[in-house]
């Protein structure tokens, strides 16, 4: 837990508050910057995940074709899929690998701002021990709760933060997400991005909203840069593509 | 990619959001002091109650509640409900050490409520606020007392004037951000500040502001003797000294860490304790650090006088004995236990509210533990 603090947690709580102590001791501002700057240094990784899943959804009526050839023999389906893959020059980790990449900088940012905010005396007196000898740091310390008809430590009572997340994540998630060939992968594929901005949207309600700002922000970063490498993406395509549903051949009269 | 992993991902996410928030940090209990009136002890339990102790019982362990022994539950009122793992509160907190005068016992909780109980059987005289859906901001500071007046900070900016006998309100006084820090009342002048980096002087008797000042940084303690300067702890880690007539600086003394208690002023001398772990002497008048002594942990509550000798205590439960003259370490006596609440001495005695939960009485001549008290109810 030690490591993970000296690396990962104190670096981010810091330059999260110098930045509050810079952008006049505005917190909401500085979740803002600090969330624009990582996702902006995170856009490699973002576009290769991308680019992998992109490239995986293309190879599916290939695969399919040899699950269905080899479905009695698994080894020489494993033996197929690997050539597949290997002519594709891709890796079935390879949009796995980037995202996991970011899952310790997504959660090290989210404790970040949760300790940040110190909503509670306990929490404040817990900051103290995390925090480098900065001139920067010291101003921006305890976080200034208002932001906008904000309290950044309280859940948003008007529910526009739920919305929003709930919303922007369901867009980034469309824009992303093929449509399925298969009607039962088409319907998890479908649940999958209903539940994520739903429950999300549902913990917007519980917690504090200075988080809830962070995920709007970022998923809002998330959609430009979508929309920048490769347009709306799946969003305009319609649920099931006629082209990739299998025709059964017309009926003789 | 194949619908599998994404439900696998999504799995992931979901639950990785939910672990880290629902094993976030743990739940406000507060670290409530002691008010001390010859043989009873009376504390803010973590639990939310309001605790009246003897220490004769407590040395005698018997039952609780022996004779004369009371605990009073706060009526707490939910603001809100939500959604998802984190329950709405059930309890209230206090963190400030409770007041005493005559027979009332004062209590301001972290709930906004300020609360007289009466000293003898625990039970309530007022509280405030008086209707329901009239909330005060959550409270941090202990309650000052001042002739019949009860005065308290609060979350909402205000500084609040209450009538001791009845709680009737007699004046606000309203500031731009919030106000963690206690009160320090000093004649008939109340200073106050708050995390906007504002520190104020206040007429005790009417409300009025009679001069303020820019801190510096965010306010995290106030103090204020007899004579001398207004002290600040800032969250810039500087204690700075004001003059109580004008609030004209004087001088500015920097530390490791936050000056998180009041300092204590004794003559000309003033002992602020520091969450770098020190104690430091620093001369009244010039800001001058005497000496400085290191208790090895956070010091998170002020040091105490115990006769001829400084105390204080340390985070990681270790109660120190130091010579005021030159900071000597006279005795160390190790609990063995994480302290956060500001622990209080009657004659021989040191009183320590652990964050176990546990009240401990120790004889500071012998060291040894006299009683403990563990103060979470049985289980019915």
């Amino acid at each position: 837990m030690n490591l993970w603090n000296t690396i990962v947690l104190e670096p981010l709580l810091n330059v999260l508050l110098a930045m509050a102590g810079m952008l006049f001791h505005n917190f909401g501002l500085a979740i803002i910057v600090l969330t624009v700057v990582i996702r902006l240094a995170m856009t490699p990784l973002t576009n290769r995940q991308t680019r992998s899943s992109r490239a995986m959804s293309e190879l599916q009526p290939k695969i399919q074709e040899l699950q269905r050839k080899y479905k009695r023999d698994q080894r020489k389906l494993q033996e197929e899929m690997s050539k597949l893959y290997k002519e594709a020059g891709i890796s079935p980790l390879g949009c796995l690998w980037p995202m996991l990449i970011q899952f310790p900088i997504w959660i090290g940012l989210y404790q970040a701002i949760m300790q940040a905010m110190a909503a509670n005396p306990e929490d404040l007196l817990n900051l103290s021990q995390h925090l480098y000898p900065w001139g920067l740091v010291q101003q921006g310390v305890p976080a200034r709760q208002s932001f906008l008809w904000l309290n950044l430590a309280q859940p948003d009572s008007y529910m526009v933060l739920a919305v929003l997340t709930g919303g922007t994540m369901w867009v980034q998630q469309k824009m992303v997400t093929p449509p399925a060939t298969d009607p039962k992968q088409r319907q998890m594929t479908q649940m999958t991005t209903m539940m994520m901005p739903l429950m999300f949207g549902l913990f917007t309600l519980q917690f504090p909203s200075g988080l809830a700002l962070y995920w709007v922000v970022s998923n809002i970063i998330g959609i430009i840069i979508q929309y920048i490498s490769g347009g709306w993406g799946y969003l305009r395509t319609p649920a099931v593509q006629p082209a990739l549903v299998p025709q059964k051949p017309a009926e003789k009269k | 990619m194949s619908s599998r992993r994404l439900v696998i991902i999504a799995t992931l996410l979901i639950s990785l959001v939910v672990i880290s928030a629902c094993t976030g940090p743990p739940p406000i209990r507060g670290w409530s002091g002691f008010a001390i009136s010859k043989d009873a002890l009376y504390l803010g339990a973590m639990d939310g109650r309001i605790l009246g102790l003897s220490q004769t019982s407590r040395a005698q362990n018997l039952n609780f509640p022996a004779q004369g022994e009371w605990e009073f539950t706060p009526k707490v009122t939910v603001r809100s409900s939500g959604f998802g793992c984190a329950p709405a509160p059930t309890t209230s907190a206090t963190y400030g050490t409770p007041g005493l005068t005559g027979d009332l016992v004062y209590v301001a909780t972290y709930e906004g409520k300020v609360m007289a109980i009466t000293a003898q059987t625990g039970s309530l005289r007022w509280v405030y606020p008086r209707e329901t859906g009239e909330y005060l901001g959550s409270i941090v500071g202990a309650p000052a007392i001042a002739g019949d007046t009860i005065y308290v900070t609060s979350s909402d900016g205000k500084l609040y004037a209450f009538d001791t006998a009845t709680g009737d309100r007699r004046w606000e006084f309203a500031t731009s951000g919030r106000i963690w820090a206690t009160p320090a009342v000093s004649g008939d002048v109340i200073y106050i500040g708050n995390f906007e980096g504002d520190g104020y002087a206040v007429s005790a008797k009417d409300g009025r502001l009679v001069w303020n000042i820019k801190a510096g940084a965010a306010v995290a303690s106030v103090s204020a003797g007899k004579t001398g300067p207004v002290l600040f702890g800032l969250f810039n880690n500087e204690l700075r000294a004001f003059d109580p007539k004008n609030g004209s600086p004087l001088w500015q003394f920097r530390g490791n860490s936050w000056f998180w208690a009041p300092p204590l002023v004794s003559g000309d001398y003033i002992y602020a304790s520091c969450l770098d772990s020190y104690l430091y002497a620093i001369d009244a008048v010039s800001g001058r650090q005497l000496w400085k002594y290191d208790a090895k942990s956070q010091i998170n509550s002020s040091p105490l006088l115990y006769g001829d000798r400084l105390v204080v205590i340390s985070q990681s439960g270790d109660a120190c004995i130091v010579d005021p003259r030159n900071g000597t370490e006279l005795k160390r006596i190790a609990l063995g236990v994480v302290v956060q609440a500001p622990p209080a001495v009657s004659g021989d005695m040191l009183f320590v509210h652990a964050r176990t939960q546990w009240v401990y009485g120790v004889n500071l001549k012998s060291g040894e533990v006299v009683w403990k008290f563990n103060t979470t109810p049985p289980a019915r």
